[in-house]
């Protein structure tokens, strides 16, 4: 098919005006966060289910892959095309379809920007537990896709824990309902495997969401040391103790620096690393909760502690922290980061080798991420026009993933496989466990079309199976 | 029929002294369905060899933890091996600093809470099932078992980090894969776990589940209040809503389940009640005390007639006997029916109501308790034969009546979790999984392509 011709079948389901298919404006569509860079042949802005059902057969019947896409700001390549095909632009269906607090469930459509939700659920009284970093920017079909965390999942939990039903478009383009407001739900939970799927199993246009009661009283530190040693031992002391905060984030020097040019929170420029710790709960308590988490920093050689004292301080601490990763663009045009995750007790020998890592590659390496579960942030600075560097960032970022597994860790905690963790899976299971996952690619994908060369490698032994099984 | 060389192979897999066969397998029967032989597997290789030979036979496989759930799932369609997972018991890796425990699936959850309170300050896995003494870790994960206190932690699908199953799929690498891992974030490949949990052991066989722990509370009660009308409890439950309180359970019951509870437990209480709720706190001691005062207020403004507080020895002792009336029902009365009617909380209300009225009618007692919170009810009928030969029809009406009620948009579900295998004939004992149901097909079909796991047992007779 003629590329005028398929423009025209996309129009005729979204609409003239709202697909874009001319190079430069493709161009646009060629990249996410990540490094990962492909061309689709066109995007379709759709602003209904009825509409991504139609672009999905239409795929089909071309033979062609698709993609959903919600904001783009996936970290591992997840939402640029490997091999073209259809990019079907979510974020025009962004309504938030229902607040229902007697049941405490919101169903929104996939394009609502996660802190667009919170910012409705709050005068209410309700908050959406996780709370990624990008929250201003990415939308709750991404969360999905990704099983986003965020600086609170520590004590809530992540996506996965929050999403109890949707409405899915199937990669053949049926439409079907999963869960929804009511819990146990018979049968196999196919809402809990599509969480985190990265956009290769269907597409979710409804998204049925638990809402919580926002807590009684919260209380925010910002805690300055002179050691990231001392920061990472303070962590593990807080959990070994018994105490689960609401957030426990850490930052070194190297991202203070950018964040503090960035934002002027109060960051202080000559320390080494600081920790955000929040607790949050009724306020019965809390004082000497507080108290204990002070005594553990100052075993640990706390420099110094800051209370936030006013809603509007906490909410800078978080400003702060949650720009890291765009003010390190201060620093240098381009970063890397990896997402390997731990066992907490394995951090401070994980970000000893990082260090490591880095002095031996000459490259700067910032720290900033989620220490209470391990969830580490390495920040590859550089500039990927200069394709030495490249290089090196990539064998250094390896060599990061093969420390986070050697610790009984993991190559991603939040930000997903994508493409650019692909090769990576291999680190962690062998071909029995990947071909379990292709079992279930299967199922809902048979054609392999919905976001193929993600996720999962050994696609090449898959076909040849396939083929074999005739 | 188990032919000789099939017995031969098993003797030759599993060794002589670890099949069990002759009467004795009697005791393992389900739904009616006596196994040929039971199979008692020493270790993961013996698990793997089983699935294996009955791949290549096409062998009806039922994976057995401590039997408390047999009753669940339609019936079999055949049963030739039984397959008793006890002797996998082992705890293989327990990380206090990173919060997570790895054990083996015949591990009775008993024994897990045990070995978690003893290390160091102790910790708890969040899981309180009925009859979670003797109920196994892969028992409690092949049926999603939860209690109480799901209110507050979740289920198992949230707390399980990492697990390893065997699928008859995979026979031709050997059968055990691996998902997730040891840390408590982890999208690296798909979240199997969630598709293994829940699914009554029809995509594999599951061996061993890292799971999150936490560590103990401060401190903890529970507040039980009588009160006179049945609504009362739920009024409770919107003032709970409306305030700060965070319970970790909030639970109803009626005056059957009330009586269950004062025999072997001692907290009786001294006036007549119509209904009854048990409120728990877990905390630092502060909020604990609040929350205790809050409640007790709450209930008072509610009409309560009389307030019980329960702490140490007391309540566990209660939760403990909570635990146990199924059981106990079902080894009573062996034609006893068990529901569990699951809906948005918004029409848990109405539900309750439903029930009440049906069984009113049909005059049939029933032992009712309700995750308040949750949107959960379970109602236990005990039956004698005779009774229920008289009642059949009407039982399997209110069934389909109830079904009705609830609907089938928002994922509401109406289960029959035990019943004689003479009412199964008549009623589908999950209902309908609507749109899905293709999906699901197809997923049984990857992972046990001759469907020799559980046959028939599960939804849409899966």
């Amino acid at each position: 098919m003629g590329k005028s011709q398929l423009v025209r079948k996309i129009e005729s389901i979204v609409g003239k005006g709202n697909v874009l298919h001319r190079h430069t404006d493709l161009l646009v569509y060629e990249y996410d966060a990540s490094l990962h860079r492909g061309l689709p042949d066109a995007v379709a802005f759709a602003t209904s289910t009825d509409q991504v059902s139609q672009l999905v057969k239409l795929a089909n019947s071309l033979g062609m892959p698709f993609l959903p896409r919600g904001s783009g700001t996936n970290l591992s390549g997840g939402t640029v095309p490997s091999h073209g095909g259809i990019v079907i632009e979510l974020s025009r269906m962004n309504r938030i379809l229902e607040i229902d607090e007697k049941n405490q469930r919101a169903v929104v459509e996939p394009g609502v920007y996660n802190l667009t939700l919170q910012n409705a659920l709050a005068p209410l009284g309700y908050f959406y537990a996780p709370d990624p970093a990008s929250q201003r920017v990415s939308t709750i079909g991404g969360n999905v896709g990704e099983n986003s965390g965020g600086p609170l999942c520590l004590k809530y939990g992540v996506t996965t824990n929050h999403v109890l039903g949707m409405e899915v478009v199937l990669p053949d383009g049926a439409v079907v309902k999963m869960g929804g407001k009511a819990l146990d739900q018979p049968g196999y939970d196919l809402t809990g495997v599509f969480v985190g799927s990265e956009g290769t199993l269907g597409i979710a246009t409804k998204i049925t969401v638990r809402i919580m009661r926002s807590p009684d009283a919260v209380k925010t530190f910002l805690a300055i040391y002179d050691s990231v040693e001392d920061a990472g031992q303070t962590v593990s002391d807080i959990i070994a103790q018994g105490i689960i905060p609401a957030a426990l984030e850490m930052m070194d020097r190297l991202v203070i620096k950018a964040v503090e040019e960035s934002v002027h929170a109060g960051y202080p420029l000559d320390a080494e690393a600081v920790l955000i710790i929040e607790l949050d709960g009724l306020k019965d308590g809390m004082d000497r909760l507080a108290e204990r988490v002070i005594e553990i920093c100052k075993r640990n050689r706390v420099r110094n502690m800051e209370v936030a004292a006013s809603e509007a301080q906490r909410e800078k601490l978080w400003t702060g922290r949650r720009g890291a990763f765009g003010a390190v663009g201060r620093l240098y045009p381009s970063y890397l980061v990896n997402d390997g995750t731990v066992p907490r007790a394995q951090l401070p020998r994980v970000l000893k080798k990082v260090a490591e890592i880095g002095r031996k590659y000459n490259l700067p390496i910032g720290n900033v991420f989620h220490a209470g579960d391990g969830n580490l942030h390495p920040l590859i600075l550089f500039d990927e026009r200069d394709k030495q560097q490249l290089k090196l960032v990539s064998k250094a970022s390896d060599e990061i993933l093969q420390a986070c597994v050697d610790v009984g860790g993991t190559i991603s905690g939040e930000h997903g496989i994508g493409t650019e963790k692909l090769q990576a899976m291999w680190l962690l299971f062998g071909w029995k466990d990947l071909k379990a996952m292709w079992m279930v690619k299967r199922t809902f994908d048979p054609g392999n079309l919905c976001n193929p060369h993600k996720v999962l490698p050994g696609i090449e032994t898959v076909e040849v199976s396939a083929a074999h099984a005739g | 029929m188990l032919d000789r060389k099939t017995r031969r192979l098993l003797r030759h897999a599993l060794g002589e002294d670890n099949i069990m066969e002759g009467v004795q397998v009697k005791h393992y029967a389900v739904d009616g369905f006596q196994p040929q032989v039971v199979l008692i597997p020493r270790t993961r290789d013996h698990v793997e060899r089983i699935v294996v030979l009955a791949h290549e036979e096409q062998l009806a496989v039922v994976p057995w933890g401590a039997g408390t759930q047999m009753g669940l799932g339609n019936p079999p369609r055949r049963v030739d091996l039984v397959v008793c997972l006890h002797h996998l018991n082992r705890i293989t890796n327990l990380d206090p600093e990173n919060m997570t425990i790895t054990a083996d699936a015949g591990i009775r959850l008993a024994m897990i809470q045990e070995s978690l309170s003893r290390h160091g300050q102790g910790f708890l896995l969040p899981l309180d099932p009925p009859c979670g003494e003797s109920m196994t870790l892969g028992g409690a994960l092949s049926t999603n078992a939860s209690g109480p206190c799901r209110l507050r932690y979740g289920t198992l699908r949230d707390m399980v980090v990492g697990i390893e199953v065997i699928i008859p799929g995979e026979v031709e690498h050997g059968g055990q894969t691996r998902a997730g891992g040891r840390t408590v974030k982890n999208v690296s490949g798909y979240d199997m776990g969630k598709l293994y949990i829940g699914s009554l052991g029809t995509l594999g066989i599951i061996t061993e589940a890292t799971c999150r722990i936490l560590p103990p509370p401060e401190d903890r009660a529970t507040v039980v209040g009588a009160f006179s009308g049945s609504e009362d409890p739920w009024r409770l439950v919107e003032a709970l809503q409306e305030s700060q309180l965070l319970p970790s359970c909030i639970e109803f019951y009626n005056r059957e389940t009330a009586s269950f509870l004062t025999t072997n437990s001692n907290v009786g209480f001294n006036s007549e009640g119509g209904a009854w709720a048990a409120v728990g706190f877990e905390g630092i001691s502060e909020a604990v005390s609040r929350q205790i005062e809050d409640i007790e207020r709450l209930a008072r403004s509610d009409g309560v007639k009389e307030i019980q507080l329960l702490r140490g020895p007391r309540e566990k002792a209660f939760w403990q006997r909570y635990g146990q009336i199924g059981f106990e029902i079902r080894k009573r009365n062996p034609w006893s029916i068990g529901l569990k009617v699951a809906v948005p909380l918004s029409a848990a209300q109405g539900m309750s109501k439903s029930i009440d009225d049906k069984l009113l009618r049909m005059d049939v007692a029933a032992y009712q308790l309700s995750r308040g919170g949750s949107g959960i009810s379970y109602a236990h009928m005990p039956l004698s034969e005779k009774l229920y030969r008289e009642k059949e029809k009407s039982l399997a009406d209110m069934v389909e009546a109830l079904r009705e009620e609830a609907g089938d948009s928002d994922g509401a579900s109406v289960v029959v979790e035990y019943a004689p295998p003479a009412f199964k004939e008549k009623v589908d004992v999950w209902g309908g999984v609507g749109g899905m149901l293709p999906i699901m097909e197809r997923l049984k079909k990857e992972f046990d392509p001759q469907a020799i796991l559980n046959p028939g047992r599960y939804v849409g007779g899966i």
